[in-house]
Protein backbone atom coordinates (compact mmCIF):
# COMPACT_ATOMS: atom_id res chain seq x y z
CA UNK A 1 0.00 0.00 0.00
CA UNK A 2 1.42 3.13 -0.92
CA UNK A 3 -0.15 6.48 0.61
CA UNK A 4 -0.22 9.33 -1.71
CA UNK A 5 2.91 11.07 -1.88
CA UNK A 6 3.47 14.45 -1.32
CA UNK A 7 6.15 16.15 -3.49
CA UNK A 8 8.76 17.82 -1.24
CA UNK A 9 8.61 21.56 -2.92
CA UNK A 10 4.96 21.47 -2.08
CA UNK A 11 4.80 20.37 1.59
CA UNK A 12 5.03 23.04 4.01
CA UNK A 13 8.18 23.79 6.13
CA UNK A 14 6.62 23.81 9.18
CA UNK A 15 6.46 20.10 10.46
CA UNK A 16 3.55 21.65 12.86
CA UNK A 17 1.36 23.28 10.20
CA UNK A 18 -1.62 21.92 12.08
CA UNK A 19 -0.24 23.98 14.82
CA UNK A 20 -0.48 27.32 12.78
CA UNK A 21 -4.64 28.05 14.29
CA UNK A 22 -3.21 27.72 17.81
CA UNK A 23 0.01 29.56 17.03
CA UNK A 24 -1.95 32.54 15.67
CA UNK A 25 -4.42 32.14 18.83
CA UNK A 26 -1.36 32.14 20.78
CA UNK A 27 1.08 34.78 19.65
CA UNK A 28 -1.45 36.33 16.64
CA UNK A 29 0.74 39.08 14.14
CA UNK A 30 0.16 42.48 14.52
CA UNK A 31 -2.97 43.02 12.56
CA UNK A 32 -2.31 42.86 9.03
CA UNK A 33 -3.75 46.16 7.90
CA UNK A 34 -0.69 48.26 9.97
CA UNK A 35 1.31 45.85 7.89
CA UNK A 36 0.10 46.98 4.10
CA UNK A 37 -0.49 50.49 5.23
CA UNK A 38 3.32 50.68 6.22
CA UNK A 39 4.05 49.18 3.11
CA UNK A 40 1.92 51.77 0.53
CA UNK A 41 3.31 54.31 2.64
CA UNK A 42 6.77 52.96 2.12
CA UNK A 43 6.33 53.00 -1.45
CA UNK A 44 4.79 56.31 -1.90
CA UNK A 45 7.96 57.13 -0.26
CA UNK A 46 6.34 58.32 3.46
CA UNK A 47 8.00 57.19 6.71
CA UNK A 48 6.26 53.98 7.30
CA UNK A 49 4.36 55.01 10.65
CA UNK A 50 1.87 57.76 10.28
CA UNK A 51 2.56 58.89 13.91
CA UNK A 52 0.45 59.20 16.72
CA UNK A 53 -0.37 63.47 16.67
CA UNK A 54 -3.14 63.75 13.65
CA UNK A 55 -6.31 64.91 14.33
CA UNK A 56 -8.13 62.20 13.77
CA UNK A 57 -6.12 60.00 16.53
CA UNK A 58 -7.61 63.12 18.88
CA UNK A 59 -10.79 62.14 17.34
CA UNK A 60 -10.46 58.91 17.80
CA UNK A 61 -9.15 59.57 21.70
CA UNK A 62 -11.63 61.30 22.75
CA UNK A 63 -14.70 58.90 21.45
CA UNK A 64 -12.24 56.17 22.90
CA UNK A 65 -12.59 58.53 26.47
CA UNK A 66 -16.34 58.84 26.17
CA UNK A 67 -16.88 55.52 25.78
CA UNK A 68 -15.06 53.92 28.61
CA UNK A 69 -16.67 56.95 30.94
CA UNK A 70 -20.13 56.45 29.68
CA UNK A 71 -19.61 52.51 30.15
CA UNK A 72 -18.08 52.86 33.44
CA UNK A 73 -20.92 55.73 35.15
CA UNK A 74 -23.66 53.46 33.92
CA UNK A 75 -22.82 50.36 34.69
CA UNK A 76 -21.42 51.24 38.26
CA UNK A 77 -24.05 53.35 39.24
CA UNK A 78 -26.00 51.48 42.28
CA UNK A 79 -30.07 50.88 41.54
CA UNK A 80 -30.94 53.37 44.48
CA UNK A 81 -34.38 51.44 44.40
CA UNK A 82 -33.22 48.30 45.18
CA UNK A 83 -30.99 49.22 48.01
CA UNK A 84 -33.27 51.41 49.33
CA UNK A 85 -35.76 48.24 49.70
CA UNK A 86 -33.02 46.50 50.86
CA UNK A 87 -32.54 48.95 54.10
CA UNK A 88 -35.84 48.98 54.97
CA UNK A 89 -36.58 45.30 55.34
CA UNK A 90 -32.82 45.23 57.45
CA UNK A 91 -34.74 48.07 59.47
CA UNK A 92 -37.93 45.84 59.68
CA UNK A 93 -36.25 42.51 60.63
CA UNK A 94 -34.10 43.80 63.07
CA UNK A 95 -37.13 46.06 65.00
CA UNK A 96 -39.40 42.37 64.55
CA UNK A 97 -36.14 40.35 66.13
CA UNK A 98 -35.70 43.12 68.70
CA UNK A 99 -39.71 42.84 69.75
CA UNK A 100 -39.15 39.09 70.04
CA UNK A 101 -36.65 39.40 72.08
CA UNK A 102 -38.79 41.97 74.80
CA UNK A 103 -41.11 39.42 74.45
CA UNK A 104 -38.86 36.15 75.31
CA UNK A 105 -37.69 38.23 78.42
CA UNK A 106 -40.68 38.99 79.66
CA UNK A 107 -41.60 35.37 79.39
CA UNK A 108 -39.15 34.27 81.32
CA UNK A 109 -39.62 36.82 83.66
CA UNK A 110 -43.07 35.79 84.11
CA UNK A 111 -42.31 33.05 84.36
CA UNK A 112 -40.18 33.33 87.26
CA UNK A 113 -42.70 35.17 89.04
CA UNK A 114 -45.26 32.23 88.87
CA UNK A 115 -42.83 29.93 89.78
CA UNK A 116 -42.12 31.91 92.81
CA UNK A 117 -45.82 32.88 93.45
CA UNK A 118 -46.57 28.87 93.09
CA UNK A 119 -43.55 27.90 95.52
CA UNK A 120 -44.69 30.94 97.90
CA UNK A 121 -48.13 29.61 97.80
CA UNK A 122 -47.47 25.74 98.64
CA UNK A 123 -45.13 27.02 101.16
CA UNK A 124 -47.75 28.51 103.06
CA UNK A 125 -50.56 25.81 102.37
CA UNK A 126 -48.01 22.46 102.36
CA UNK A 127 -44.90 23.45 103.27
CA UNK A 128 -41.26 22.57 102.74
CA UNK A 129 -42.30 19.24 100.99
CA UNK A 130 -45.17 20.78 98.41
CA UNK A 131 -41.98 23.53 97.44
CA UNK A 132 -40.21 20.37 97.13
CA UNK A 133 -42.80 18.64 94.53
CA UNK A 134 -43.37 21.72 92.31
CA UNK A 135 -39.71 21.97 91.89
CA UNK A 136 -39.55 18.79 90.80
CA UNK A 137 -42.63 18.94 88.58
CA UNK A 138 -41.42 21.75 87.11
CA UNK A 139 -37.81 20.04 86.45
CA UNK A 140 -39.29 16.94 84.83
CA UNK A 141 -42.06 19.12 82.63
CA UNK A 142 -39.03 21.50 81.38
CA UNK A 143 -40.26 24.34 82.91
CA UNK A 144 -36.60 24.96 83.89
CA UNK A 145 -33.20 24.87 82.63
CA UNK A 146 -31.33 22.35 83.72
CA UNK A 147 -27.86 21.45 83.85
CA UNK A 148 -25.38 18.52 83.78
CA UNK A 149 -23.33 15.74 82.78
CA UNK A 150 -24.64 14.28 79.33
CA UNK A 151 -23.75 13.29 75.47
CA UNK A 152 -23.75 15.77 72.39
CA UNK A 153 -25.19 13.46 69.57
CA UNK A 154 -24.35 15.74 66.19
CA UNK A 155 -26.26 14.60 62.81
CA UNK A 156 -24.88 16.09 59.70
CA UNK A 157 -26.06 15.89 55.87
CA UNK A 158 -23.70 13.49 53.78
CA UNK A 159 -20.88 15.53 51.81
CA UNK A 160 -21.39 13.56 48.65
CA UNK A 161 -23.63 11.18 47.12
CA UNK A 162 -23.25 8.01 47.92
CA UNK A 163 -23.07 5.35 44.91
CA UNK A 164 -23.16 8.05 42.35
CA UNK A 165 -22.56 6.30 38.84
CA UNK A 166 -20.88 8.40 36.07
CA UNK A 167 -22.99 10.82 34.66
CA UNK A 168 -25.85 10.55 36.93
CA UNK A 169 -27.10 13.47 39.78
CA UNK A 170 -27.58 12.43 42.78
CA UNK A 171 -28.42 14.36 45.92
CA UNK A 172 -26.34 13.96 48.76
CA UNK A 173 -28.04 11.70 51.61
CA UNK A 174 -29.99 14.33 54.49
CA UNK A 175 -30.75 13.78 58.27
CA UNK A 176 -34.67 13.16 58.58
CA UNK A 177 -36.68 12.80 61.20
CA UNK A 178 -36.78 9.59 61.95
CA UNK A 179 -32.69 9.55 62.34
CA UNK A 180 -33.66 12.15 65.03
CA UNK A 181 -36.58 10.53 66.54
CA UNK A 182 -35.11 7.28 66.69
CA UNK A 183 -32.11 8.86 68.62
CA UNK A 184 -33.96 11.68 70.90
CA UNK A 185 -35.69 7.64 71.63
CA UNK A 186 -32.85 5.84 72.49
CA UNK A 187 -31.97 8.64 75.10
CA UNK A 188 -34.65 8.35 76.44
CA UNK A 189 -34.95 4.90 77.03
CA UNK A 190 -31.09 5.49 77.95
CA UNK A 191 -32.23 6.82 81.02
CA UNK A 192 -31.63 10.91 79.96
CA UNK A 193 -33.89 13.10 81.97
CA UNK A 194 -33.33 16.24 79.88
CA UNK A 195 -32.85 16.15 76.09
CA UNK A 196 -32.84 19.52 73.62
CA UNK A 197 -32.42 19.80 69.88
CA UNK A 198 -30.97 22.24 68.45
CA UNK A 199 -31.64 24.13 71.73
CA UNK A 200 -35.27 22.96 71.50
CA UNK A 201 -36.36 21.35 74.64
CA UNK A 202 -38.03 17.90 74.21
CA UNK A 203 -40.97 17.60 76.13
CA UNK A 204 -44.31 15.38 76.54
CA UNK A 205 -45.83 17.58 73.75
CA UNK A 206 -42.90 17.51 71.62
CA UNK A 207 -42.80 16.33 68.02
CA UNK A 208 -39.91 15.58 65.07
CA UNK A 209 -41.60 15.64 62.32
CA UNK A 210 -41.02 15.90 58.77
CA UNK A 211 -42.24 18.25 56.22
CA UNK A 212 -41.05 18.41 52.84
CA UNK A 213 -36.64 18.63 52.92
CA UNK A 214 -37.00 20.09 56.48
CA UNK A 215 -37.11 19.01 60.02
CA UNK A 216 -39.48 20.38 62.35
CA UNK A 217 -39.23 20.13 65.79
CA UNK A 218 -41.90 21.84 67.69
CA UNK A 219 -43.33 23.79 64.80
CA UNK A 220 -40.21 25.16 63.74
CA UNK A 221 -38.07 24.45 61.15
CA UNK A 222 -34.57 23.38 61.59
CA UNK A 223 -31.16 22.96 59.61
CA UNK A 224 -28.44 21.21 59.98
CA UNK A 225 -25.86 20.18 61.48
CA UNK A 226 -28.51 18.98 64.24
CA UNK A 227 -27.48 18.89 67.57
CA UNK A 228 -28.86 16.18 70.34
CA UNK A 229 -27.93 17.45 73.77
CA UNK A 230 -28.93 14.61 76.35
CA UNK A 231 -28.41 15.17 80.05
CA UNK A 232 -28.42 12.02 82.07
CA UNK A 233 -25.81 8.71 83.53
CA UNK A 234 -23.20 9.96 81.32
CA UNK A 235 -22.38 5.69 80.92
CA UNK A 236 -25.15 4.82 80.34
CA UNK A 237 -26.00 7.79 77.57
CA UNK A 238 -22.33 6.62 76.10
CA UNK A 239 -23.37 3.29 76.17
CA UNK A 240 -26.41 3.42 74.19
CA UNK A 241 -25.01 5.82 71.71
CA UNK A 242 -21.77 3.89 71.12
CA UNK A 243 -22.78 0.24 71.43
CA UNK A 244 -26.70 0.25 71.81
CA UNK A 245 -29.15 0.06 69.05
CA UNK A 246 -28.96 3.95 68.73
CA UNK A 247 -24.82 3.71 68.62
CA UNK A 248 -25.91 0.75 66.10
CA UNK A 249 -28.30 2.70 63.68
CA UNK A 250 -25.55 5.81 64.21
CA UNK A 251 -22.62 3.47 62.81
CA UNK A 252 -25.34 2.56 59.87
CA UNK A 253 -25.80 6.19 58.83
CA UNK A 254 -22.29 6.83 58.83
CA UNK A 255 -21.55 3.88 56.75
CA UNK A 256 -23.97 3.24 54.70
CA UNK A 257 -25.19 6.72 54.20
CA UNK A 258 -22.96 9.06 54.49
CA UNK A 259 -23.76 11.34 56.79
CA UNK A 260 -22.00 12.86 59.86
CA UNK A 261 -22.53 11.58 63.54
CA UNK A 262 -20.40 12.16 66.09
CA UNK A 263 -20.93 11.53 69.84
CA UNK A 264 -19.64 12.80 72.94
CA UNK A 265 -19.58 12.97 76.33
CA UNK A 266 -19.48 16.12 78.56
CA UNK A 267 -19.05 16.92 82.16
CA UNK A 268 -21.47 19.83 81.61
CA UNK A 269 -24.49 20.15 79.10
CA UNK A 270 -26.84 23.20 79.98
CA UNK A 271 -30.48 22.86 78.31
CA UNK A 272 -32.74 25.74 78.39
CA UNK A 273 -36.42 26.07 79.31
CA UNK A 274 -39.42 24.91 76.90
CA UNK A 275 -40.60 27.38 75.03
CA UNK A 276 -44.18 26.20 75.01
CA UNK A 277 -45.52 24.08 78.43
CA UNK A 278 -49.32 24.96 77.71
CA UNK A 279 -51.92 22.22 76.49
CA UNK A 280 -54.27 23.14 74.08
CA UNK A 281 -56.89 20.65 74.86
CA UNK A 282 -56.58 19.05 78.27
CA UNK A 283 -57.40 20.27 81.19
CA UNK A 284 -57.03 20.19 85.09
CA UNK A 285 -59.07 17.19 85.91
CA UNK A 286 -62.08 18.15 89.04
CA UNK A 287 -61.70 22.08 88.50
CA UNK A 288 -63.39 24.10 85.86
CA UNK A 289 -60.85 27.28 86.47
CA UNK A 290 -58.77 27.78 83.11
CA UNK A 291 -55.43 29.17 83.24
CA UNK A 292 -55.10 32.71 80.72
CA UNK A 293 -52.78 30.53 78.58
CA UNK A 294 -54.89 27.11 77.46
CA UNK A 295 -58.16 29.02 76.71
CA UNK B 1 0.26 63.87 23.39
CA UNK B 2 -2.80 64.66 21.01
CA UNK B 3 -4.15 61.52 21.74
CA UNK B 4 -3.75 61.78 25.57
CA UNK B 5 -5.32 65.04 25.45
CA UNK B 6 -8.39 63.45 23.36
CA UNK B 7 -8.73 61.03 25.64
CA UNK B 8 -8.62 63.55 28.69
CA UNK B 9 -10.85 65.48 27.22
CA UNK B 10 -13.26 62.60 26.60
CA UNK B 11 -13.54 61.42 30.00
CA UNK B 12 -14.05 65.36 30.98
CA UNK B 13 -16.81 65.28 28.27
CA UNK B 14 -18.36 62.07 29.62
CA UNK B 15 -18.07 62.67 33.08
CA UNK B 16 -19.87 66.15 32.63
CA UNK B 17 -22.43 65.20 30.35
CA UNK B 18 -22.86 61.93 32.08
CA UNK B 19 -25.68 60.99 29.26
CA UNK B 20 -28.59 58.66 30.48
CA UNK B 21 -27.98 55.22 28.38
CA UNK B 22 -31.12 53.67 27.15
CA UNK B 23 -31.92 50.21 28.11
CA UNK B 24 -31.54 48.73 25.00
CA UNK B 25 -28.03 49.77 24.31
CA UNK B 26 -26.53 48.56 28.05
CA UNK B 27 -25.80 45.31 27.14
CA UNK B 28 -23.76 46.48 24.02
CA UNK B 29 -21.72 48.71 26.41
CA UNK B 30 -18.90 46.66 28.30
CA UNK B 31 -18.54 44.64 24.83
CA UNK B 32 -17.97 47.96 23.06
CA UNK B 33 -15.46 49.01 25.56
CA UNK B 34 -13.27 45.63 25.34
CA UNK B 35 -13.50 45.45 21.40
CA UNK B 36 -12.04 49.41 21.70
CA UNK B 37 -9.45 47.96 24.60
CA UNK B 38 -9.01 45.22 21.75
CA UNK B 39 -8.41 48.27 18.94
CA UNK B 40 -6.19 50.07 21.20
CA UNK B 41 -3.33 47.63 22.23
CA UNK B 42 -3.33 46.22 18.42
CA UNK B 43 -2.33 50.06 17.50
CA UNK B 44 -0.40 50.05 21.17
CA UNK B 45 1.94 47.01 19.44
CA UNK B 46 1.87 48.56 16.04
CA UNK B 47 3.24 51.60 17.02
CA UNK B 48 5.81 49.95 19.44
CA UNK B 49 6.72 48.06 15.73
CA UNK B 50 7.15 51.76 14.11
CA UNK B 51 3.92 50.96 11.99
CA UNK B 52 1.56 52.60 13.55
CA UNK B 53 -1.02 54.14 10.65
CA UNK B 54 -4.14 56.23 12.28
CA UNK B 55 -6.26 55.48 9.20
CA UNK B 56 -5.95 51.63 9.89
CA UNK B 57 -6.35 52.33 13.62
CA UNK B 58 -9.84 54.39 13.39
CA UNK B 59 -10.90 51.72 11.48
CA UNK B 60 -10.32 48.69 13.18
CA UNK B 61 -11.39 50.60 16.12
CA UNK B 62 -14.89 51.13 14.55
CA UNK B 63 -14.93 47.58 12.74
CA UNK B 64 -14.13 45.74 16.19
CA UNK B 65 -17.06 48.25 17.93
CA UNK B 66 -19.43 47.47 15.20
CA UNK B 67 -19.20 43.78 15.03
CA UNK B 68 -18.94 42.91 18.70
CA UNK B 69 -22.23 44.87 19.25
CA UNK B 70 -23.58 43.19 16.10
CA UNK B 71 -22.66 39.31 17.51
CA UNK B 72 -24.15 40.34 20.50
CA UNK B 73 -26.94 41.39 18.91
CA UNK B 74 -27.78 38.62 16.60
CA UNK B 75 -27.21 36.73 20.06
CA UNK B 76 -30.07 38.41 21.52
CA UNK B 77 -32.31 37.99 18.49
CA UNK B 78 -31.24 34.07 18.45
CA UNK B 79 -32.03 33.70 22.14
CA UNK B 80 -27.79 32.30 22.66
CA UNK B 81 -26.78 36.13 23.32
CA UNK B 82 -24.97 35.13 26.95
CA UNK B 83 -23.08 32.95 24.94
CA UNK B 84 -22.16 35.05 22.10
CA UNK B 85 -21.77 38.07 24.32
CA UNK B 86 -18.99 35.26 26.12
CA UNK B 87 -17.47 33.89 23.05
CA UNK B 88 -16.63 37.76 22.20
CA UNK B 89 -15.24 38.75 25.17
CA UNK B 90 -12.97 35.56 25.10
CA UNK B 91 -11.90 35.71 21.74
CA UNK B 92 -11.15 39.83 22.36
CA UNK B 93 -9.49 38.99 25.66
CA UNK B 94 -7.16 35.98 24.45
CA UNK B 95 -6.33 39.03 21.84
CA UNK B 96 -5.62 41.77 24.56
CA UNK B 97 -3.63 39.31 26.08
CA UNK B 98 -1.26 38.60 23.10
CA UNK B 99 -0.72 41.95 22.11
CA UNK B 100 0.26 43.20 25.86
CA UNK B 101 2.58 40.66 25.68
CA UNK B 102 3.96 41.47 22.38
CA UNK B 103 4.08 44.82 24.26
CA UNK B 104 5.66 43.57 26.89
CA UNK B 105 8.54 42.12 25.10
CA UNK B 106 9.19 45.46 22.97
CA UNK B 107 9.03 47.74 26.35
CA UNK B 108 10.68 45.55 29.15
CA UNK B 109 12.36 42.42 26.55
CA UNK B 110 10.95 40.29 28.42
Amino acid sequence: MRWPSVKRGERDPNPAASMALLDEVLDPPVGPGYHSAAQARAAAGLAPSSGLNTLLMFVVALALGFLVTIAAVTLRAPDPAASATRAELITRIEDAQAAGDDQVRRVEALRAEILALEQQQARTAEGAEGERVIAATALNAGAQAVQGPGVVVTLEDARRATDEAPGEERQPERVNARDLQLVVNGLWSAGAEAISVNEHRMTSTSAIRFAGEAVIVDFRGLTPPYVVKAIGDPERLAAETSSGLTGAYLEELRRQLGLGATVSASDSITIGAAERLTTRVAEESGTDTQTEENR
Amino acid sequence: MIPLLGLVAGVVLGLVLSPEVPAWLSPYLPIAVIAALDAVFGALRAALEGIFNDRVFVISFLSNVVVAALIVFLGNQLGVGAQLSTGVVVVLGLRIFSNVAAIRRHLLGA
